[in-house]
């Protein structure tokens, strides 16, 4: 076991890997937010039949969920689809004259806004990790253990947009939040590792090591559990909420990869640097 | 208590009741996706300067003001953007009428200007008028000297209306109105005498654009966000509930892990309070909680559980002498850790991308009330509960 940590360390990043390479693939469900469009949620009465809105509008997506105590229409509509006539259709299905009485929501995103989404999205997260990278090199002033928190933050990101791309996730303005996020709490458990293993004298390496894992799993298991009960809390009392709940499911992923990154990789690193890299010298 | 003379917590007592006082007797205001309403962003197609961005926006202002919403907020977003907030429930197809259009008007009779926006004098609203459905209008003088220029001899002529090069209406001139005297009273009919809800919502985008004038550049509509009041209180209710039961979840976590409650309170506690100072910083600056700043005030709570987590295991593990030490690597560690996350949140912040603002500002907030007002006190606190456990 001792002996094959180097090969354990790798395991986790090449998973990242492939987590890239499926994501180029496979690609990632569009929200509204990067094609452009409207969406509408609208509570709607139990068995609410709309198959003669479908009819009407093929190119429109329908789709009911439930919660515990009503169902919700959700509708996607692209930017080709006239929206007053789709609205003034859902206002006669649902008997009313003016849908705002309803528990209704609305969002559109005009196609300006939609086409600068790619561009000021990246623009975000790759600012957010160079600032990242930079503060985590001025805290330690080493390259090799700096190196390994960096790369564990860009694996975590990696394996949580594969998530995305398998449960089907849309890239939308909240899932860039919970990237964000995610870089937050990766590099908190990381820096914990860090710091306790090259400033911590007393102990030997892998008596820091385990004592840093107790602090650190504490650490995730918690971010862990709120994350779980903020998903299954939004999914079944307001499903219209999706920007919760997807934040939620996205820091779920990244977080459960972090505990392997840290763990193996980032402790691997570590490991490496001060048994062998630091005595070398 | 020998803690209630400590410093740190002192602070910390100090700034939480002040949140908590400010919370109460200023109250906290919600934005329009949790307390119902709409938010509308339209760009403008090139950018403008400071002086053109306040006429647009006095001119939004006073077309949904015209359209019967009072209590709208327009205002401007850099260079190329407006952004408008409407606290209530309203007619969406209406408003995104009014607002989109530039509202340049002009008449033409056989290809010559007879009269354009900036010569309308007074507006009816829409109404029936004897040619049927419409709006009634007055030109001023100078307006009608000009119509009544053009008009000479031409009864019979049609005269075509334009608003945004989109021909409106083309009524028939009639003969005794084409004679050369002044005649300021003018009608733009749409429809007979039974208008259908289109009709309407033409003729008061009509109205609107003679009355408020017309936009120096075109603008498009970025983005709209509506929701009906009783659904934003449907939000409210749920993210409380769900951030309640996180709140339990988590202490039933550390619960497990540490087994005393010396330890646990005080976890949980710093952790609220940390809650209580964002709502009380958000209540001081008027900034209004939206769905975003719920998800920012969340990872800040995470955010802060993990730093207390850090601080205890640093205390627990430093022997008596070396305690000091400890502390000074655990505030070592959160330190970094915070200077990552607001690194990370920074670029948000700055580049106020879509409608993220809200949840930079609180995390940023929450982050740094965390290392600078609760979390020394958290560890002055663990630290005493800890000697006499």
């Amino acid at each position: 076991m001792y002996k094959n940590y180097k090969v354990l360390t790798v395991i986790p990043v090449i998973l990242a890997l492939l987590s890239v390479v499926f994501v180029s693939v496979n690609g990632l469900n569009q929200s509204i937010d990067v094609s452009g469009g409207t969406e509408i949620t609208v509570i709607v009465p139990n068995n609410f039949d709309y198959s003669s809105l479908e009819k009407q509008y093929p190119n429109v997506d329908f789709k009911i969920s439930k919660s515990s105590s009503a169902e919700y229409l959700d509708i996607k509509a692209g930017t080709g689809v006239d929206i007053n006539q789709l609205r003034t259709s859902l206002a006669t299905a649902l008997n009313t004259d003016d849908l705002s009485n309803l528990q209704y929501t609305e969002k559109q995103i005009g196609s300006t806004l939609s086409s600068k989404f790619w561009e000021q999205g990246a623009l975000a997260v790759g600012f957010a990790f160079l600032f990242m990278a930079i503060v985590v090199y001025v805290i330690f002033r080493t390259p090799v253990p700096s190196f390994a928190v960096i790369l564990a933050a860009a694996s975590d990101i990696a394996i949580a947009i594969g998530g995305m791309s398998i449960f089907g996730i849309p890239i939308s303005t909240s899932t860039i939040a919970a990237l964000l996020m995610l870089i937050g709490y990766s590099v908190d458990t990381d820096i914990m590792l860090t710091t306790r293993v090259l400033k911590r004298k007393s102990d030997t390496l892998e008596g820091r090591i385990n004592q840093s894992m107790k602090t650190g799993m504490t650490m995730s298991i918690t971010t862990i559990v709120a994350m779980a009960v903020l998903y299954f809390v939004v999914s079944y009392i307001v499903p219209a909420a999706e920007m919760l709940k997807d934040i939620s499911v996205v820091l779920l992923i990244g977080l459960i990869a972090d505990l392997m990154l840290t763990w193996i990789t980032n402790v691997g690193i570590l490991r490496y640097y001060v048994t062998e890299l630091k005595k070398s010298k | 208590m020998k803690l209630l003379k400590d410093k740190k917590v002192l602070f910390l007592l100090v700034c939480v009741l002040a949140s908590i006082l400010t919370i109460v007797f200023n109250g906290i205001s919600f934005g329009v996706d949790l307390s119902g309403g709409s938010t509308i962003v339209l760009q403008t197609e090139e950018t403008v300067d400071d002086e053109e961005m306040a006429v647009i926006t006095e001119i939004l202002t006073s077309r949904l003001n015209t359209n019967g919403l009072s209590d709208v907020k327009v205002y401007a977003r850099g260079n190329d953007e407006i952004a408008i907030e409407i606290p209530e429930s309203a007619d969406l197809e209406r408003i995104e009428k009014v607002i989109a259009q530039q509202g340049v008007f002009y008449a033409e009779i056989s290809n010559t200007t007879a009269y354009t926006g900036k010569d309308v004098e007074y507006v009816e609203e829409p109404g029936l008028t004897a040619a049927g459905y419409g709006v009634s209008f007055k030109l001023s003088t100078d307006g009608a000297a000009k119509f009544a220029n053009v008009s000479y001899g031409k009864g019979g002529y049609t005269v075509n209306l334009y608003l945004d090069d989109k021909l409106i209406s083309n009524p028939v001139l009639s003969p005794d109105l084409a004679d050369g005297k002044s005649h300021p009273d003018q009608v733009i009919t749409v429809a007979g005498s039974n208008p259908t809800e289109e009709d309407e919502t033409e003729a008061w985008a009509i109205y609107t654009a003679l009355k408020s004038g017309s936009l120096p550049v075109k603008v498009n509509i970025a983005y709209i966000n509506s929701i009906s009041p009783t659904l934003g209180q449907e939000f409210i209710k749920s993210s409380m509930i769900a951030g309640i039961i996180a709140f339990l979840a988590v202490a039933l976590v550390i619960g497990i892990r540490y087994k005393t409650p010396k330890i646990v309170l005080p976890i949980l506690i710093t952790g609220a309070s940390e809650v209580l100072l964002i709502l009380g910083f958000a209540s001081v600056i008027g900034w209004k909680l939206d769905l975003a700043a719920i998800a920012g005030i969340i990872a800040t709570l995470g955010t802060s559980v993990d730093h207390q987590i850090v601080i205890t295991d640093e205390t627990l593990a430093g022997e008596s002498k070396k305690v000091k030490r400890s502390i000074q690597r655990a505030f070592f560690i959160i330190f970094g850790a915070a200077a990552t996350t607001i690194a990370a949140m920074s670029p948000l912040f700055l580049m106020s991308i879509g409608m993220l603002k809200g949840f930079a500002i609180t995390t940023i907030a929450g982050v740094l009330f965390g290392v600078f007002i609760s979390r020394p006190a958290f560890a002055t606190i663990i630290r005493e509960l800890l000697r006499k456990y």
